[in-house]
């Protein structure tokens, strides 16, 4: 008899714990809630960069491929003026496919800035390529560059003769 | 290649970043052709360059490529070039311990959204202009953010000891 009601008197002190827990958890809650409003107002993009960075809303635009870096507004910032080499690459040679834009061009620019000479791969982009080529000569390096498709393998392959 | 080697005398590093990417609303809307292109560009591509430049690369060489988040955590609209981009990544990771008794390093970055032409040459005009903004950083990375990775992975001085990793530069993380 006495195990019983011993039973029953922990299955009321559990269900008394479970309405304590969820009004706690009701009071955590309504505190956020009054937080939710002030945090949504401080959802604008966070500047991690050495310089600025352009954030959305970016212009409406749209290209015909493969694309053009010299059209597109913003224009994308390539030259890391922050970025001080550090011939982490002295006297080397690399080759880059896509180089006359975008990631390619950038990373031209850098491995020139520590040292490498870079010759360049894309597709029919010629004013870009002659800009990225310009940007690795500026950082006192050599560049070629070569128009060509790499998805030909013979473009790729074939012994080249002067 | 031969005119590279020709020029310069050697080579040391080798970049594949070339890429097509044309999204589809649909996937009846992803045709043979437009497959074909991107397996071609993208895949094809990489093969090739890698191909060919091997023979000319010394111990202390590096490959790097250029994978995507698409290929990490794949991409609706980009059927094709995520497939194309998991690929890479798993080239990368292979032909990272196929040539590592050579001494050559192989890895690969995986950007998120950047600003290049590559995007507005694929996304209409309204999604140009939200372009990274679903990311934690809620703006796209510039080009300038991404290339000193290429760095980083190229160059014995930083990386000796690093090959076949994947490295993501997308912006953060969200759990969704």
């Amino acid at each position: 008899m006495a195990r019983a009601q011993s039973h029953e008197d922990r299955t009321e002190r559990y269900a008394a714990g479970g309405a304590e827990a969820a009004r706690d958890e009701r009071a955590i809650q309504a505190t956020i809630d009054k937080t939710d409003k002030i945090a949504r107002q401080d959802e604008k993009a966070p500047q991690t960069g050495a310089r600025k960075y352009p954030v959305p809303p970016l212009p409406e635009q749209h290209q015909a491929k493969p694309g053009s870096e010299a059209k597109l507004d913003p224009q994308p910032m390539f030259d890391a003026p922050y970025y001080k080499g550090s011939e982490k690459l002295k006297g080397k040679v690399a080759i880059v496919t896509g180089g006359d834009s975008g990631i390619g061009r950038s990373v031209a620019v850098l491995f020139a800035r520590e040292g490498a000479d870079v010759a360049i791969l894309y597709l029919d982009e010629h004013s870009d390529a002659k800009v990225t080529q310009a940007a690795v000569e500026k950082e006192g390096r050599k560049c070629i560059t070569i128009a060509g498709d790499v998805a030909e393998a013979a473009f790729v392959v074939t012994p080249w003769k002067k | 290649m031969e005119k590279v080697v020709e020029t310069f005398g050697r080579l040391d590093i080798l970049v594949n970043n070339a890429a097509f990417q044309e999204h589809v609303n649909a996937l009846e809307d992803l045709t043979e052709d437009h497959f074909d292109r991107t397996i071609k560009t993208n895949l094809y591509g990489y093969f090739h360059m890698a191909k060919a430049a091997v023979p000319h690369l010394k111990e202390g060489a590096a490959i790097v490529n250029t994978g995507s988040v698409t290929g990490l955590l794949g991409n609706k609209d980009l059927l094709d070039y995520s497939m194309t981009k998991g690929g890479i990544h798993a080239f990368t990771r292979s032909l990272a311990t196929h040539l590592l008794p050579r001494g050559i390093r192989v890895n690969a970055v995986a950007p998120g959204p950047v600003w290049t032409p590559l995007n507005p040459a694929d996304k209409d005009v309204k999604r140009v202009a939200r372009f990274g903004s679903d990311t934690p950083m809620k703006r796209p990375a510039q080009p300038e953010e991404i290339a000193p990775a290429y760095v980083f992975l190229a160059s014995s001085a930083c990386s000796s000891y690093i090959t076949g990793e994947i490295l993501p530069i997308i912006g953060g993380y969200s759990g969704g």
